[in-house]
């Protein structure tokens, strides 16, 4: 007990970003204690975003391969893809807290962390509106900002409320294909149970693939039987690629979406992410498929920045 | 690396001669490769720590933990945690692998022989497929070591049931026939492409990720209870090399003049397939598939040590040991604080050195 | 001694060797001849262990063949077959030393090794790279390791089989293989050569064994074995042959003397 008090003092002479001790159960149900959050590695691009949006950046020591939102994380130092972390890449940022997206790992790692007093917790992945608030919000406490976390939580919630209403204006449900990549005139496409999936949910599309899980090869008569209405590519990977070449596939040719030619390329961090700017990606994507409903444009936030709009 | 410079060659003793290394030169070369590898392995790291702060653990290590100075404490940590189980991983693969090519290579009578060729690794990657897209999950519930030891354990059973549909599938009357094995692995590769290929088709995004990398090989999360996993196949194959030497230089001549010369030809290659099998399976098992070493490694040898088998196996293991542990710390610095995939190294670096031996000695066969 | 007993080997409903009996004694030179296709090869490799005969058995000083333990053969016999590829890239020394027994203090065998060489004319090649050596010389290296065989088995009456020891060999070599084949059998070995020319094995051989279509049809000394009407029979061809003493020879038709 005494060492305990002792080693509280300290941590509270130390560093200014010490708060009281918390103890959190992350994603894993694991219990983890939290003394200190002056240097976080955070793993998974929703976290760093969520970081940034609370306006700890300045505490974020490290990031992983997918924190490429804001860009200014994409300059923190890289401890590579999630799943394989090197305990001494992450130690050797000498963090004092890992924050990381459920399923990061591996297990191995993990453990030799803890063995060396790095707390590491794991963030619950969102998959809806409801999802996203209690995301940003479990984030918020394990970096001992309770208070910074509410509000922001409490202004996603309020975008995503106003986006909820906006797909009651939806008439007519579209159908929309996900598209992951091409390779030549072959589809890589978006399942259901995918993040894909899950925002076309909140944007009030219906997935056209629904049939298949996960991201696959797609069969071209499937694609074709289900007659998307509207094609979405992510901009990042698809540079590339022309509309012309994506109408031009075999699947694609003769659908509706290939006949009004509606291919909508969209950031695919702004899309999959599922943080503080989710309520603006599905706003925007819904705004994409249904051009005719004019849908307004949600108050600019400080973590949205501008230029994520979408683009055609 | 590792190799001499030729001027440290040891002149044919006649004209005509080829310029090789004595046994005594090799042996001692590889030998100091290893402790050079090991010793920087221990002292280099995305941590940058003083040399003098390494010696200082590793000695008062010696006492035990609980001697060592607490204000070592965190070096310790990643010193002893880390880095220790790592490098003892990266020796232990570097070394069985090597020593597996070796011994495959003498096997089937062909420097581009290789424990891919047989199926061996295809096998315990279907399992790691397996296990990484339906198991995982399922056996995690069940017990936590599991959760952590389970892929490993699935890939080495897949290399061993992968090495005894080999071994049945090439053997008649008593007979193993080498052609037949090469068949039956080029059929065991199909089959295990194919699994694999469906298991790539059904899994997440997350579990193609896992896979991926797991195929590119790494050694990162190396704990002493991978070690310990491949620790006595390793020894294994280590044993019975030294026994299998005789028999695989005449195995050279033919398999029936290594019969004549009074080799047992069939236990040979029973023994020689069940240890190169074990210390695949188990090397597979930790370190994911690491590309080109198995095959790399004793052809280097045997361009400085000549081909006879009592000292290229040696000579191999250790030579695996150290390459193998160089191009890990090469891994983990290279893109520090993130990883490199080990496979890509030693793929990156082997696969040329490949070529260019290739041109060299159709250079030198005037072909 | 060698000796099969009613061996046959049929593959595949084709009959490779019909049951046949064939003792190789000690002390002598046994050539085994006949057109190719014959199963000369067939039996030399069941006599030596290799393949194992569909029936009949082979026995050595009286033992079952397959009794005997491959170490334990190989001292009682070595064999020269016919290819002699080597996969890697050994040298000549290296070569010859893999015939030699395990166990042989160092100074024996590298005497053991320096006399091979020196017996089949390679004794300046020994640091060469056996893949770039002629032919030729590839043999007479392989040779060398089965004299090496032969001179650390322990006993100086071992058998010796040869399959084709002279084919790609000059005339010089041919006569110097059968001469060592010879010397063994004058110390006490059973020895036995597949030879293609007929000439040489009654030359060389004490005794001629000739098999045709898988049969052995003639088995006696060169004198009368090689006869007119054997090569007419055995080979189809007609061809003269010419005594001079105990001596035979085979000549082009038409050139025998009168």
């Amino acid at each position: 007990m005494q060492k305990l008090l002792a080693a509280l003092l300290l941590a509270l002479l130390a560093a200014p970003a010490v708060a009281e001790p918390i103890t959190i159960v992350d994603a894993a149900g694991r219990s983890v204690a939290i003394a200190d959050t002056s240097r976080i590695v955070a793993i998974g691009g929703t976290v760093t975003e969520i970081l940034y949006a609370l306006g700890v950046e300045d505490r974020i020591v490290g990031v992983d391969q997918t924190s490429n939102y804001p860009e200014a994380a994409a300059a923190k130092p890289n401890v590579g893809y999630m799943r394989q972390l090197s305990p001494e890449g992450v130690l050797s940022l000498r963090p004092s807290l890992v924050v990381a997206i459920e399923d990061s790992g591996p297990k191995d790692t993990i453990d030799v962390l803890e063995r060396a007093s790095v707390p590491f917790i794991l963030v619950p992945k969102a998959h809806d509106a409801a999802g996203v608030v209690k995301t940003i919000r479990f984030v918020a406490e394990a970096v001992g900002e309770k208070n910074k976390g509410e509000a922001l939580a409490a202004a996603v919630g309020e975008d995503l409320a106003t986006v909820e209403k906006m797909r009651d204006r939806i008439t007519e449900k579209r159908k929309a294909v996900f598209i992951l990549g091409m390779n030549g005139t072959s589809l890589m496409v978006a399942g259901s149970h995918t993040g894909a999936a899950d925002i076309f949910a909140l944007a009030g599309v219906d997935n056209a693939l629904a049939a298949m899980e996960g991201y696959k090869p797609a069969g071209d008569e499937a694609t074709l039987a289900a007659a998307p209405q509207a094609l979405v590519m992510m901009s990042e990977r698809t540079g590339g690629i022309t509309d012309d070449a994506v109408f031009a596939a075999p699947a694609l040719a003769a659908t509706p979406a290939a006949k009004d030619r509606r291919l909508i390329r969209m950031s695919g961090t702004y899309l999959l992410n599922f943080g503080p700017r989710t309520a603006h990606a599905a706003r925007d994507l819904a705004a994409a498929v249904y051009p005719d409903l004019k849908l307004p444009v949600l108050p600019a936030r400080p973590w949205t920045g501008h230029d994520d709009g979408a683009a055609h | 690396m590792t190799t001499a410079p030729p001027t440290e060659a040891v002149p044919a003793e006649e004209a005509g001669g080829p310029a090789r290394l004595s046994p005594a030169l090799a042996l001692t070369g590889a030998g100091i490769a290893v402790a050079v590898a090991a010793l920087l392995s221990l002292a280099v790291g995305a941590i940058p720590i003083p040399p003098s702060r390494v010696i200082a653990v590793l000695i008062q290590s010696l006492g035990g933990r609980d001697a060592i100075d607490p204000a070592l404490a965190g070096d310790a940590l990643v010193i002893l945690d880390i880095r220790l189980p790592r490098t003892a991983l990266a020796m232990l693969v570097g070394a069985a692998t090597a020593l597996s090519g070796g011994v495959m290579q003498g096997l089937f009578r062909n420097p581009l022989a290789d424990p891919s060729l047989v199926g061996v690794s295809a096998g315990s990657a279907l399992a790691a497929a397996a296990w990484i897209v339906i198991g995982g999950s399922l056996a995690a519930s069940i017990a936590p070591v599991v959760g952590t030891l389970g892929l490993p354990l699935a890939a080495f059973a897949g290399g061993l049931v992968a090495s005894v549909i080999l071994n049945v599938m090439a053997t008649s009357g008593g007979r193993t026939s080498i052609v037949g094995m090469l068949l039956a692995g080029i059929a065991i590769n199909g089959l295990a492409g194919a699994g694999t290929g469906f298991l790539v088709f059904i899994a997440s995004e997350q579990q193609l990720r896992d896979f991926t990398f797991w195929t590119l090989g790494s050694l990162a999360g190396a704990t002493w209870i991978k070690v310990l996993l491949v620790l006595p196949f390793a020894v294994a194959v280590a044993l019975v090399a030294p026994m299998l030497a005789r028999g695989l230089d005449a195995v050279a001549l033919g398999e029936s003049a290594a019969f004549h010369v009074g080799v047992p030809v069939e236990r040979l290659k029973r023994i020689a397939i069940v240890a190169v099998a074990g210390a695949i399976g188990a090397a597979v098992a930790v370190s994911g598939v690491i590309g080109f070493f198995g095959l790399t490694v004793p052809h280097i040898v045997r361009l400085a040590c000549g081909p006879g088998h009592r000292l290229l196996l040696p000579a191999s293991a250790l030579l695996g040991a150290a390459l193998l542990t160089l191009a890990d710390v090469v891994a983990r610095t290279a893109g520090a604080p993130a990883e490199v995939p080990l496979g890509v190294i030693t793929a990156a670096v082997g696969a040329p050195l490949m070529l260019w031996l290739l041109a060299a000695r159709r250079r030198s066969m005037g072909e | 001694m060698i000796a099969a007993r009613s061996v046959s080997l049929t593959i595949r409903g084709r009959t490779i060797l019909a049951p046949s009996d064939l003792a190789l004694r000690p002390g002598t030179v046994t050539a085994l001849v006949g057109p190719n296709g014959a199963g000369k090869s067939t039996l030399l490799k069941i006599l030596s262990g290799e393949i194992r005969p569909g029936s009949g058995e082979v026995a050595v000083d009286g033992t079952d063949i397959r009794a005997i333990a491959p170490a334990a053969l190989a001292r009682l016999r070595a064999v020269l077959p016919q290819s002699g590829d080597v996969a890697f890239a050994f040298t000549v020394d290296e070569v010859v030393r893999i015939g030699l027994a395990p166990g042989i203090p160092r100074a024996t065998a590298n005497e053991i090794v320096r006399r091979a060489l020196a017996a089949v004319d390679l004794a300046d090649r020994a640091a060469q790279l056996s893949p770039t050596l002629s032919g030729g010389e590839q043999q007479r290296a392989h040779l060398a390791r089965v004299l090496a065989q032969l001179w650390s088995s322990g006993r100086g009456d071992a058998c010796l089989l040869l399959d084709e020891p002279t084919a790609s060999l000059d005339l010089a070599h041919q006569l110097l293989v059968l001469k060592l084949a010879q010397a063994q059998a004058a110390a006490g070995g059973a020895v036995l050569a597949v030879l293609h020319d007929l000439n040489l094995a009654a030359m060389a051989a004490d005794r001629v064994v000739v098999m045709s279509r898988g049969r052995i049809v003639a088995d006696g000394t060169p004198a009368q074995v090689i006869t007119r009407e054997m090569l007419g029979a055995v080979y189809g061809v007609s061809l003269g042959v010419e005594r001079r003493g105990n001596r035979v020879f085979v000549l082009p038709a038409g050139m025998e003397a009168a």
